[in-house]
């Protein structure tokens, strides 16, 4: 069964209805983007202190400096910079890439795009959206408590974030947190999965779904496996925080019997690698899609694209041992997991090939939107080429903790996946509010970040090289370090110049909600299910159910009529 | 677009299918989690020189057995209400109904009882990772076991509400029967693992 008529709730009257506890995913979509937008600059200024200290340490960071942290004249104290880097990376990942990629678009996307009224449970989808609003309640209150937040690093690794390591309540809650996000996840994997299962018009089949839709589902069908993996981690944690259980307990520490606080680090591993195809899957779907509309053509070998991701979802799970390398793991399993890890690069290969194959001899226009897709091409290859050193055992050894893992996954999981956020909230901004952004400071906001973004990223994959370790509060007072110094100012005024383009989306976001021009039906000239429909998409999405007759790529076609080149999904396929 | 009162034959359909997978993926997520207690009891357990470790004493099997009876009758009488609801016999689903909701908080005073035991004879959580593992998955479980209570409440005050039990969707009945007896097959893995081997 692909198609069911759903229940109408009734068009929302009340503002609480409307905007607070809305049924509808449209506006819960907004709930997500709005959180995540929040969180995204709550997370940056985060970034910023950090780059602040390593570029500059002992000196007061300039104007919040003072406000706050008074007591040391400005300077980000010790026990602070471990807070702000636990946080940074705690907020950036579930707080804010989560809500924007899988809650923002995935909520926005599903039901437009696949043809259908609604998510196929609207009342799970709206607690979805306050599970998460909670956690983050749960998360930032850590701030204000006496010890401090959360210190142990985003990967919370016992015995250090157990009490006598981590012993204030702001660790306490971060479990907490990660707890109820991960619940918040779960519900919306659940509603995601079964729409797309349920819901597609009739005539879709799951490879006239667009790419932007298999990223998302893909996505979903990781989150609610791997999820639940995070949240049993957590919840022994809890124990052992809250109740006194020994699971991770281990050496001088237990007086009792031993735990094992390796077994924490398989338990977040085995989660933390698909949250990496987690977060970056639904941003390869736009992308793809983004790349075919915009170079006017197919998308090329889509089903390969597709069919990439399931391989690249499945091969996820097999490979989390590469971030336990130098846990004294026997070397048969590291070669397994370096062999594993190295196989993944065959369909991430595939997907790149496709990407570069739909481009190829095409009649790009290079709309904000395009130029976005194209810095993830960019970004995503540079990525990619450096984590094959990180899943090599030999140079793993030497690399691991360093700034070049953070240059590495900052680049897959922070450039990519901001980048392609950017390029479909760009994209879907008319849908989505009925305005247009200004194409010019669209496109300015473009060129600043991908310069800031290359020289922050690949600033420290150098520094990393150079022998940098992450996570120290002074790398300076090494001496040998001390040459990489000017790099890390570099590094540091990259930072702040991406950290100053992003206003400049955010004054071209708000000024087009306050006053942009209002978008026409199709104004990128695509033929997916949700161009087919008025600008903002209205209460309950179409008018009829539509039935589609064709890919959602039917673009560049010579015999098409009428001066156009591309086909609505809902036409009868023009044959080439 | 159809108001609730007249959803269409199909329209129920699609609903229950869409009911159905998400229960499936709600189980496969419950399984995640307690696949990650057992994996940690898998990594402790054969890597201890003895079991129990540091000559801790076997839990004695009474109790842990008596709520393994009680929760298998539960998943038992619950089948019966699924049956009796789909023969549309409404005296006997209510019944077997409220028996079964009352085995199962009976279960969750039984584990009072275990921790209670266990803590007389001075098994906390903290002594050891073997009274932490027993702790951990109890609690667990029982966390689950309240959501499951709760769900079956709420169905079976329908059965009691319905002036015809076949109004109650049969798809309902599955999916609540299915997270129940779910969590019975854990609990028995609980124990045999737990406490038998």
């Amino acid at each position: 069964m692909a198609f069911y008529e759903q229940h109408a709730h009734p068009a929302p009257k009340t503002f609480l209805s409307k905007y607070i506890f809305s049924y509808d995913h449209k506006v819960i979509a907004k709930q997500f983007l709005w959180s995540g937008i929040f969180f995204l600059g709550i997370g940056g200024i985060m970034a910023m202190l950090i780059r602040w200290t390593l570029a500059y340490p002992g000196q007061s960071f300039p104007i919040l400096g003072q406000l706050l942290f008074p007591h040391t004249g400005g300077v980000v104290p010790p026990d602070t910079y471990a807070m702000l880097f636990t946080e940074h990376g705690t907020i950036m990942i579930f707080y804010a890439i989560t809500p924007i990629l899988i809650g923002g678009f995935g909520n926005f996307c599903i039901p437009l795009m696949i043809g259908c009224r609604d998510m196929a449970f609207p009342l799970l989808n709206m607690l979805s959206y306050w599970f998460f609003f909670i956690s983050s309640v749960v998360l930032l209150s850590a701030l204000f408590t006496p010890l401090g937040a959360a210190a142990g690093g985003w990967t919370s690794y016992p015995t250090l974030a157990l009490t006598f390591g981590s012993p204030g309540i702001g660790q306490t809650l971060w479990y907490l947190a990660i707890f109820i996000v991960g619940a918040s996840s779960i519900l919306g994997a659940i509603n995601y999965i079964t729409t797309v299962i349920t819901l597609r018009a009739p005539g879709m089949g799951y490879f006239d779904m667009p790419l932007t839709i298999w990223g998302i589902w893909m996505t979903a069908i990781l989150n609610a496996i791997f999820l639940p993996v995070l949240g049993a981690g957590c919840l022994l944690v809890i124990f052992d925080r809250v109740f006194g259980t020994t699971f991770f307990l281990a050496g001088a520490a237990a007086t009792t019997g031993s735990g094992d606080p390796i077994l924490y680090q398989h338990v977040f591993w085995i989660f933390g690698h698909p949250e990496v195809y987690i977060l970056i899957l639904p941003a390869w779907g736009v992308v793809s899609d983004l790349l075919s509309f915009f170079a006017r053509k197919p998308a090329f070998a889509a089903k390969a694209t597709a069919l990439s991701m399931v391989a690249i979802s499945v091969l996820s799970i097999l490979v989390y041992g590469h971030h336990m390398f130098t846990t004294q793991m026997s070397p048969l399993l590291t070669q397994s997991f370096m062999t594993l890890t190295m196989t993944i690069s065959i369909p991430s290969a595939i997907f790149f090939g496709n990407w570069l194959g739909t481009i190829w001899k095409g009649s790009i226009r290079l709309d904000s939107p395009m130029l976005f897709a194209l810095g993830v091409v960019f970004v995503f290859g540079l990525g990619g080429l450096t984590g094959l050193y990180l899943g090599t055992t030999t140079t793993d050894f030497y690399l691991h903790d360093t700034y070049f893992v953070v240059g590495h996954f900052h680049y897959t999981m922070a450039a990519s996946v901001l980048l392609g956020g950017f390029g479909g909230i760009y994209f879907w901004m008319p849908k989505m509010f009925g305005v247009m952004m200004s194409e010019f400071w669209a496109k300015v906001h473009f060129w600043i970040s991908m310069m800031g973004i290359n020289g922050v990223f690949m600033g420290m994959i150098f520094v990393g090289y150079g022998g940098m370790h992450r996570r120290i509060y002074n790398p300076f007072f090494y001496e040998e370090l001390r040459r990489l110094i000017p790099m890390n100012e570099f590094v540091t005024v990259s930072a702040l110049i991406l950290g100053a383009a992003q206003f400049i989306f955010l004054i071209n976001f708000i000024h087009a909600l306050v006053k942009g021009k209002p978008a026409s039906d199709n104004p990128w000239k695509v033929g997916t299910l949700e161009w087919t429909i008025p600008s903002p998409a209205p209460h309950y999405n179409f008018k009829e159910i539509p039935v589609v007759k064709c890919g959602p790529h039917e673009l560049g076609n010579p015999n098409l009529k009428d001066g156009k080149d591309f086909q609505y999904q809902t036409e009868e396929l023009v044959k080439v | 677009m159809s108001s609730a009162g007249s959803l269409a034959e199909s329209q129920i359909e699609g609903k229950n299918f869409a009911n159905s997978i998400a229960m499936m993926i709600s189980l496969i997520s419950f399984t995640m989690l307690f696949a990650v207690l057992f994996l940690g009891y898998a990594v402790f357990r054969f890597n201890a020189l003895e079991w129990p470790p540091m000559g801790m004493e076997r839990v004695d099997l009474f109790i842990p057995s008596m709520s393994t009876l009680v929760i298998m009758l539960s998943s038992l009488t619950f089948w019966g209400v699924g049956s009796f609801i789909s023969s549309a016999q409404k005296k006997k689903a209510e019944l077997m109904g409220t028996l079964s909701l009352l085995l199962g908080v009976l279960f969750v005073g039984t584990q009072f009882i275990l921790w209670e035991t266990l803590r007389s004879k001075g098994i906390y959580q903290g002594t050891g990772i073997y009274a932490s593992l027993i702790y951990g998955f109890t609690w667990t479980h029982v966390g689950h076991m309240v959501l499951a209570i709760a769900l079956k409440t709420w169905l079976i005050l329908m059965v009691f509400r319905a002036k015809e039990v076949r109004d109650i969707g049969q798809n309902l009945v599955r999916n609540v029967s299915m997270f129940w007896h779910f969590l019975g097959i854990v609990w028995i893995l609980i124990y045999v693992v737990l406490f038998v081997l």
